[in-house]
C-alpha cells in the first residue's frame, strides 16, 4: 500500500526485510533466516520484529509456525520443552475442543491451554489431527482435537493463570498482524487486475463504481493498520491491554472479509477458480479469523461489556505518544 | 507543589501530565465550567455557551496551548488541543459548535495569512469573542466547487467581491468569512481561485441564515454586493486558493475527526444506558468503527504535530467518521425509534433529534462521500480514468 510515510519507519523495516526473506524461504528456515526466536530471547520484551514478520508473511502467504511460537515468546523453554526446541501453541478455535497450529511440521511439538489444568502438551499431536477428507486450499492452520488426546501437564493452572492473557494477547495481534499481510495482498492483487483488464474498451479501474469498491476496501485497511501500529507500538513498552488486542483481532476479521469481498467482486468469475491466486489467502485469512476469538464472537462480547458497563472504551490515549510514525 | 497551569509544552513535553493538569483544573473549576457544558438544544445558547467556555479556557491557558505565539498562543501542537477537547467531552460536554471552526480555519490562516493579520485576528477566535466561517460552496457550486463563480476584483489596494456563497456554516453568528473566490477566468478553474477573509460586517454583506430539516439554523446563504476587502486580508497568494481551500480541508476531512470521534463517545455511551443484549453485536461492531475512527485521527493528529503535510489521506478519516456517525445514530434509533421518531417530550429528546437528523447529512459536508472515495481511488491507489 502507497502509506509508507504514515506508518511507524522502524516496523515497515522489519517488515521489508521479512518479506525479503519470505521471497526465498518458507518453515523454520524463514524464521532462522529473520532471527524470529532472538526476537525474544531475553524474554518478550520488544515483539514489534514479530509482528512485522507475521504481516509480511500474510502478504506473501507463505507458512511458517511464528504465529505458534509468538504465542509462548517469553514463557521461557522449559519447562516447556525440557527436550530442546520450541513448542507450538495450538490456538483455541470456536467454543469446542479445537485448535489450530500455524504451520506445524510433524515433528513438532504442540502446547495447549486447558483452563483448570494449565499448559499442557499433547502427547501425539499428528494423532489428534483433523484429516480432511478432501484437498484443501491451504495448510498452514492444522486443526487439532484435543479432547481425548494424551496430554501432559508443562505449566500448572496456578502458574497459568498469570501467563493466559499475554498468550492470548501475542495470538490475537499476531493473527492480526498477519490478516493485515493478507488484506494487502488481496487489495493490492485486486487493484492490479483492475488496472490491467479492460471491457467495454477501457480499463476495469476507470469505472467509478470499481473505483469506489477499492476506496471503501483501502478505507477498511487503512484503520486496521493505525489501529494495529498503536497496539504493536505499545507492546514495545509493556504488556498490551487486552481490550486493545481483542478490538485489533475483532477489527482484522471484519476487514480481511471485506477487502476479500472486493477483491473477488472486482476480478470476477476467474476468482471463483481453485488455482486463483485469490484463493489461497482468502481461505487462510477465514481461518485465521477463528484463531484466538473469531471477528464474530469478539463483536458480540465487546458490544456485551460496552453495554454492561456503560463505557465504550478508549482503547489507547494520545499521551501514550503511541500514534506516530 | 505540583505545577499548574498547561506548563511545558514543547514537543518532548510530558503529554500526560499536560491531560493530568486539566483534568485537575477541570474538577477545581467544576462549578464554573459544569453549566457551560450542559447539553441543550437552543442553538443560541450553545454558541453562547462554547464562546464563554473558549473564554475561560484561554484566561487560564488552556485555550491557548497548542497554538503559535503569533496567533497569541503559548506553543505546543494540536495534540495539546486535542487533549483538551477529549478531556472536555470526558467531563461531560458534548456541543463543541465554535470549537470546530476553530480546529478548521485558524489553522489555516495560522499558515498562510500574513503575520500581521494573524496577529490582529486569531486572538480573538481563539477566546471565542470572534468567530469564522467557511464561504466555499456556491449554489452552482457544490462538488464542483472549482466552478465557483463569487468574483474578487482588484481596486487599488482592496479588493471589490461580487457574488453569493451558501450552507455557510454558523455565518449567523460570525464575525469573519474565508471566501474562495474567482479572480482568474472561468476556464483556469481552480488555478483561477483566491482565498480571501471577508468581514461580515462590511457593507454590501448580507447573512441569511436557512432553517434546516433538524430545525436549527446553523447554515446560511451569503450574499456579497461590492464588498471592499483590503488585500492585506489575502489568505495565501492570488490564483493560491486551491492549495489554501485542500489544507483546510484536509483539517474538515481529517484532524477534525478526533473532535467528531469525542462527540460520537458521549453519545454512544449515552445510548448503551437504553440498549439491551440482542444489540450487543450492533454495538461492537460501532465501538470498533469507533476504534478506527479513533486510531486513524491519532495518526494524522501526530503527522499534523509533527509538521507533515497531510495530503488525501485525509479522505480515510472523513469517510470513516461519517460511516461512523451514521451507524451509531442507525442504532440509537433502531434501540429506541420512539426518542428519535415522534414529537419530542424533553430538551435532551430535540437535542438527540437534531443530532439525528444531521447525521443524515454528513456523508455531503466537506465534499461528498464520492468525492471522498474518488480521492482515495485516484491520489491514494493510483487508479486512474479511462
Ligand atoms: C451540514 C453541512 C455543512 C456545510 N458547511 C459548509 C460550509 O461551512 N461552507 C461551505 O462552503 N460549504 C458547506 N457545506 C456545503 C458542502 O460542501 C456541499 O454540500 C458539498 O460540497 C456537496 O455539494 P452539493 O450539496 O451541491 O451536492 P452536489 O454536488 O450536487 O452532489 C449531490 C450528489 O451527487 C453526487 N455527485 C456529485 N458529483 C459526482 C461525481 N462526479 N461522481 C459521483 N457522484 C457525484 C454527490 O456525491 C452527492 O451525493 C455544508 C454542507 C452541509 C450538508
Amino acid at each position: 500500500m502507497a502509506d509508507a510515510s504514515l506508518r511507524p519507519a522502524e516496523y515497515l523495516g522489519f517488515r521489508d526485510a521479512a518479506a525479503a526473506i519470505l521471497g526465498r524461504h518458507s518453515g523454520a528456515k524463514a524464521l532462522d533466516a529473520f532471527g524470529f526466536t532472538d526476537v525474544y530471547a531475553d524474554g518478550a520484551g520488544d515483539l514489534r520484529p514479530a509482528y512485522a514478520f507475521l504481516e509480511a508473511q500474510g502478504s506473501s502467504c507463505v507458512s511458517t509456525p511464528a504465529l505458534g511460537l509468538l504465542a509462548l515468546a517469553g514463557i521461557g523453554v522449559d519447562p516447556l520443552a525440557p527436550d530442546g526446541g520450541a513448542p507450538l501453541f495450538g490456538a483455541p478455535v470456536g467454543r469446542s475442543s479445537l485448535v489450530a497450529v500455524p504451520g506445524m511440521t510433524p515433528e513438532d511439538r504442540v502446547v495447549v491451554d486447558r483452563p483448570g489444568a494449565g499448559l499442557v502438551a499433547i502427547g501425539d499431536p499428528s494423532a489428534a489431527r483433523r484429516t480432511p477428507p478432501a484437498p484443501v486450499a491451504d495448510d498452514y492452520l492444522t486443526v487439532l482435537d484435543v479432547d481425548g488426546a494424551e496430554c501432559r501437564v508443562v505449566v500448572a493452572e496456578e502458574e497459568a493463570g498469570a501467563l493466559r492473557e499475554g498468550i492470548v494477547v501475542r495470538t490475537q495481534l499476531g493473527a492480526a498482524a498477519e490478516l493485515l499481510g493478507l488484506t494487502d495482498r488481496l487489495l493490492q492483487d485486486a487493484a492490479g487486475y483492475a488496472g490491467q483488464r479492460a471491457q467495454f474498451g477501457r480499463t476495469l479501474s476507470s469505472f467509478q463504481a470499481m473505483q469506489h469498491l477499492l476506496a471503501w476496501a483501502a478505507t477498511e485497511r487503512h484503520q486496521l493498520a493505525c489501529l494495529l501500529d498503536i497496539a504493536v507500538a505499545r507492546s514495545a513498552n509493556g504488556p498490551v491491554d487486552p481490550q486493545l488486542a481483542r478490538a485489533v483481532k475483532a477489527m482484522a476479521g471484519r476487514v480481511f472479509h471485506a477487502v476479500a469481498q472486493t477483491a473477488i467482486q472486482v476480478t470476477g468469475a476467474i476468482s471463483f477458480t481453485w488455482e486463483h491466486s485469490l484463493n489461497r489467502p482468502h481461505q487462510r485469512g477465514m481461518a485465521l479469523d477463528q484463531l484466538a476469538g473469531s471477528s464474530a464472537d469478539l463483536v458480540v462480547a465487546i458490544g456485551r461489556q460496552a453495554r454492561t458497563e456503560g463505557v465504550v472504551p478508549e482503547l489507547f490515549t494520545l499521551a501514550d505518544g503511541a500514534a506516530g510514525p | 507543589m505540583a505545577a499548574r497551569g498547561p506548563g511545558d509544552l514543547s514537543q518532548d513535553g510530558d503529554l500526560a501530565g499536560f491531560a493530568a493538569r486539566f483534568r485537575d483544573w477541570l474538577t477545581e473549576e467544576s462549578a464554573v465550567v459544569a453549566p457551560l457544558l450542559a447539553e441543550h438544544s437552543d442553538y443560541d445558547l450553545r454558541v453562547d455557551n462554547a464562546r464563554a467556555l473558549r473564554r475561560l479556557l484561554c484566561e487560564h491557558g488552556w485555550g491557548l496551548a497548542g497554538w503559535p505565539e503569533e496567533a497569541g498562543g503559548l506553543g505546543g501542537s494540536i495534540l495539546h488541543r486535542s487533549v483538551v477537547t477529549e478531556e472536555l467531552f470526558r467531563a461531560g460536554w458534548s456541543g463543541p459548535t465554535v470549537f470546530e471552526h476553530l480546529e478548521i480555519i485558524a489553522p489555516t490562516l495560522v499558515r498562510f495569512a500574513e503575520t500581521e493579520f494573524v496577529r490582529s485576528v486569531v486572538p480573538s477566535f481563539l477566546d471565542g469573542s470572534r468567530s469564522w466561517s467557511q464561504g466555499f460552496s456556491e449554489p452552482e457550486a457544490g462538488s464542483d466547487l472549482a466552478s465557483l463563480r463569487t468574483r474578487a476584483v482588484r481596486d487599488g489596494d482592496d479588493f471589490v467581491v461580487n457574488g453569493g456563497k451558501i450552507w455557510t456554516t454558523w455565518s449567523k453568528w460570525a464575525h469573519w468569512c474565508l471566501a474562495l473566490v474567482r479572480t482568474g477566468t472561468a476556464e483556469e478553474r481552480h488555478r483561477g481561485l483566491t482565498m480571501i477573509a471577508i468581514d461580515l460586517s462590511s457593507p454590501g454583506v448580507e447573512v441569511h441564515p436557512i432553517r434546516q430539516a433538524n430545525g436549527t439554523d446553523e447554515l446560511a446563504q451569503v450574499h456579497f454586493t461590492d464588498v471592499r476587502v483590503p488585500a492585506a486580508q489575502l489568505v495565501g497568494e492570488v490564483g493560491g486558493g486551491w492549495n489554501v481551500a485542500l489544507y483546510l480541508l484536509a483539517r474538515e476531512r481529517g484532524t477534525l475527526s478526533w473532535l467528531r470521534h469525542c462527540a460520537f463517545r458521549h453519545w454512544l455511551t449515552a445510548g448503551t444506558e437504553v440498549m439491551a443484549e440482542d444489540s450487543d453485536r450492533q454495538l461492537g461492531a460501532v465501538v470498533l468503527q469507533l476504534a478506527g475512527v479513533r486510531a486513524a485521527a491519532a495518526r494524522l493528529l501526530s503527522r499534523a504535530a509533527d509538521g507533515a503535510e497531510l495530503g488525501p489521506e485525509a479522505a480515510f478519516n472523513k469517510l470513516l467518521m461519517t460511516r461512523t456517525e451514521q451507524s451509531l445514530f442507525d442504532l440509537l434509533r433502531e434501540v429506541d425509534g420512539v426518542r428519535v421518531a415522534l414529537p419530542a417530550d424533553s430538551p435532551a429528546e430535540v437535542l438527540q433529534q437534531q443530532e439525528y437528523l444531521f447525521s443524515r447529512i454528513v456523508t455531503i459536508y466537506g465534499g461528498s462521500q464520492q468525492m471522498q472515495l474518488t480521492t482515495v481511488a485516484r491520489h491514494v491507489l493510483g487508479l486512474r480514468d479511462g
